[in-house]
């Protein structure tokens, strides 16, 4: 064979064909299985905190479910009969005894025992779940109590109700409605109408409106399925709110209460929801798909096919930004840096608080590229607004290396030592200016 | 938010160890796509060679010392891998595969026609059948300087070797791959 004929059969071979993104989202799988499997294997005591936390769980399930079992609710006297002498002194306590006279209006059917109906002291978890014997008041005249599958909602309607928990204190206003789930080491709270104030032991007081949810590490994310379940069980019926939208986007203005429920009849019907709303949360329905495709499928194909959808239903949406955010993660962790690049210098100018980040990231994208002048003025840019300035220097001082203007990368990296003499980079740096 | 790409500028992506192997799986991912895509051939899996890889990695990165760059690191190891992984597979064809299996692996552009999508099948598996009968040492290289058109500085990083090295095993490489080629071109791959 001559040497022609040789190049031309190695020009005619197939170049390997690149993996797509499910593909490369399976092996990330296996990687995070393996670096999972090998960090039970290599911390026993890793185990023994996992099995010593599932039997905890299991132990409150038990505990919540204990009503249920069908011995003991075929004996509900033995549980709620008290003798004399303890009927006596309740009776001196108004509150105790409004509780004792509302069971006694409506005992526990044996046959059928109805768990959200039954009074709160009946279900033996007193350690963890309390309410405050002066402040709270489950009747239907002043408030409203159920447990739901181990899970307390209350509803207040003429008295403010305190529901004192563990980790914290919890005061519905007046018309206002929450769900409090007791965990082992976690307390969550979630508004379902009105105001809910909770003052955690920790010392702190936090205010949360309406289709919020937290615990003391911070917000989490609204069931609004299970929210509008949980309220029907106390009276209140509530549409659908743009709780995911309004955690994205700190700049929002505070979520629209709903009218009081003590303004609404008691057992009103869930009232259909307005358009706006339910365009809203179809828009925070698919932002919410594309963020969790990415971040727990870590599939960033399906993420990306989820943020087109949004795009071109809400072109002008109210997660514009942090949909573009979120694209660029998703095309980063699919190795597509060149797309990513491609729309972030679409972009020009950066506005906004997410502003200096995006600099810095496209200088590192253009700086990939071998654009390095275009990525000096990026990190420039992000230098001058003060914030990333560790990645921005560094960066700064590799593009002026790459160009052979070697003073200002030292003037950079210098600087980088003296603002961030313990930075991620201080090592590399100091081999830098040591060379 | 956490960008992928923001925990570490890009110009120390090579230098900066990995936190673990899923950040390194995040970093280098693609290139060990392309390794293992040219020196696996059209016969061997991509994506079970990348997985092994990053498997294999994740068992041995504790015990990296950054001696070398971590991407002539990922080189061996996909090397490593390729190399079992071929002899597995030369054993199952022995024991009852067939060509056919080959060319049901191979990947198949449909942007030209049938006529030139053969053509290429063709080259692509003669290529693939000659470079079979190199050594690892000159099958790498062909492939990482005639398919993949890396430079000899590059295959030199990669494999940590000199560069002169590099040069004079290329051109052994190149005269065995040319024989090799006009072996099986006259017919004699029996």
């Amino acid at each position: 064979m001559t040497p022609e004929a040789e190049k031309l059969l190695l020009r005619k071979v197939l170049p390997p064909k690149p993996l797509d993104g499910a593909a490369r989202a399976r092996v990330a799988a296996a990687i995070d299985e393996a670096q999972e499997k090998a960090l039970v294997r290599s911390h026993p005591w890793r185990l023994f905190a996992l099995a010593t936390a599932i039997g905890a769980i299991a132990a409150l399930v038990l505990v919540a479910n204990w009503h249920r079992h069908p011995k003991i609710s075929a004996r509900p006297e033995l549980v709620l009969r008290q003798p004399q002498h303890e009927r006596e002194r309740m009776a001196a306590r108004p509150e105790l005894v409004l509780r004792q006279a509302q069971h006694e209006r409506e005992p526990p059917s044996t046959s059928q025992p109805d768990n959200s109906a039954l009074p709160l002291f009946q279900n033996g978890d007193g350690r963890a779940l309390l309410i405050s014997p002066g402040t709270a008041a489950p009747d239907e005249k002043s408030g409203s109590v159920r447990l739901i599958e181990g899970r307390l909602v209350a509803r207040a309607i003429h008295r403010p109700v305190v529901v004192q928990t563990l980790r914290g204190k919890v005061i519905l206003s007046v018309g206002s409605a929450a769900e409090v789930e007791v965990h082992s080491f976690d307390v969550q709270i979630a508004a379902l109408s009105g105001t809910v104030r909770v003052k955690w032991s920790s010392g702190a007081n936090v205010e949360i409106l309406q289709g919020q949810r937290v615990s003391q590490n911070g917000p989490l994310p609204f069931d609004e399925k299970r929210a509008a379940e949980m309220a029907a069980a106390v009276g209140i019926g509530i549409t659908p709110s743009v709780v995911v939208a309004e955690e994205q986007k700190p700049n929002q203005p505070a979520p629209r209460k709903m009218p009081l429920a003590s303004q609404a009849p008691l057992q009103a019907t869930p009232k259909p929801a307005a358009p706006e709303n339910l365009a809203a949360d179809a828009e925070s329905q698919l932002f919410s798909e594309a963020l969790m495709q990415l971040r727990r499928h870590h599939n960033a194909a399906a993420a990306l096919g989820a943020l087109d959808k949004y795009d071109a239903q809400f072109a002008h949406g109210r997660f514009g930004d942090e949909a573009l955010l979120v694209r660029i993660e998703a095309l980063l962790s699919d190795f597509r840096h060149d797309q990513a690049l491609r729309r972030l210098d679409e972009l020009g100018h950066f506005s906004g608080p997410r502003g200096a980040e995006l600099e810095v990231l496209r200088g590192e994208l253009r700086a990939q590229a071998r654009r390095y002048s275009d990525a000096i003025s990026d990190f420039g840019a992000a230098l001058r607004r003060g914030t990333f300035a560790e990645r921005a220097l560094y960066g700064r001082a590799s593009c002026y290396s790459e160009l052979g203007d070697v003073a200002a990368a030292r003037a950079d990296l210098a600087d980088y030592q003296s603002r961030f003499p313990d930075g991620k980079l201080a090592e590399q740096v100091r081999e830098a200016l040591g060379k | 938010m956490n960008l992928s790409l923001t925990e570490r500028p890009i110009a120390t992506i090579d230098r900066a160890p990995a936190r673990d192997v899923a950040e390194l799986y995040r970093l280098h991912g693609q290139k060990v796509e392309r390794w293992a895509g040219w020196l696996g051939g059209p016969l061997l899996d991509v994506e079970d060679l990348v997985q092994e890889v990053f498997l294999t990695a994740h068992r041995l990165y504790p015990k990296f010392r950054g001696e070398c760059q971590v991407t002539t690191w990922l080189y061996r190891l996909t090397a490593n891998v390729v190399r079992h992984r071929r002899r597995s597979e030369r054993f199952r064809r022995w024991l009852g595969g067939s060509a056919e299996d080959v060319a049901g692996h191979l990947s198949t552009p449909s942007r030209q026609g049938p006529v030139e999508d053969l053509e290429r099948k063709q080259a692509t598996l003669l290529c693939y059948e000659a470079l079979d009968r190199l050594s690892e040492k000159e099958r790498a290289l062909i492939v990482l300087f005639e398919l993949e058109e890396r430079t000899g500085q590059e295959i030199a990083a990669l494999t940590g070797r000199k560069l002169a090295t590099v040069w004079v095993d290329l051109h052994r490489a190149r005269k065995r791959f040319s024989l090799e080629l006009s072996r099986l071109d006259k017919g004699g791959n029996t």
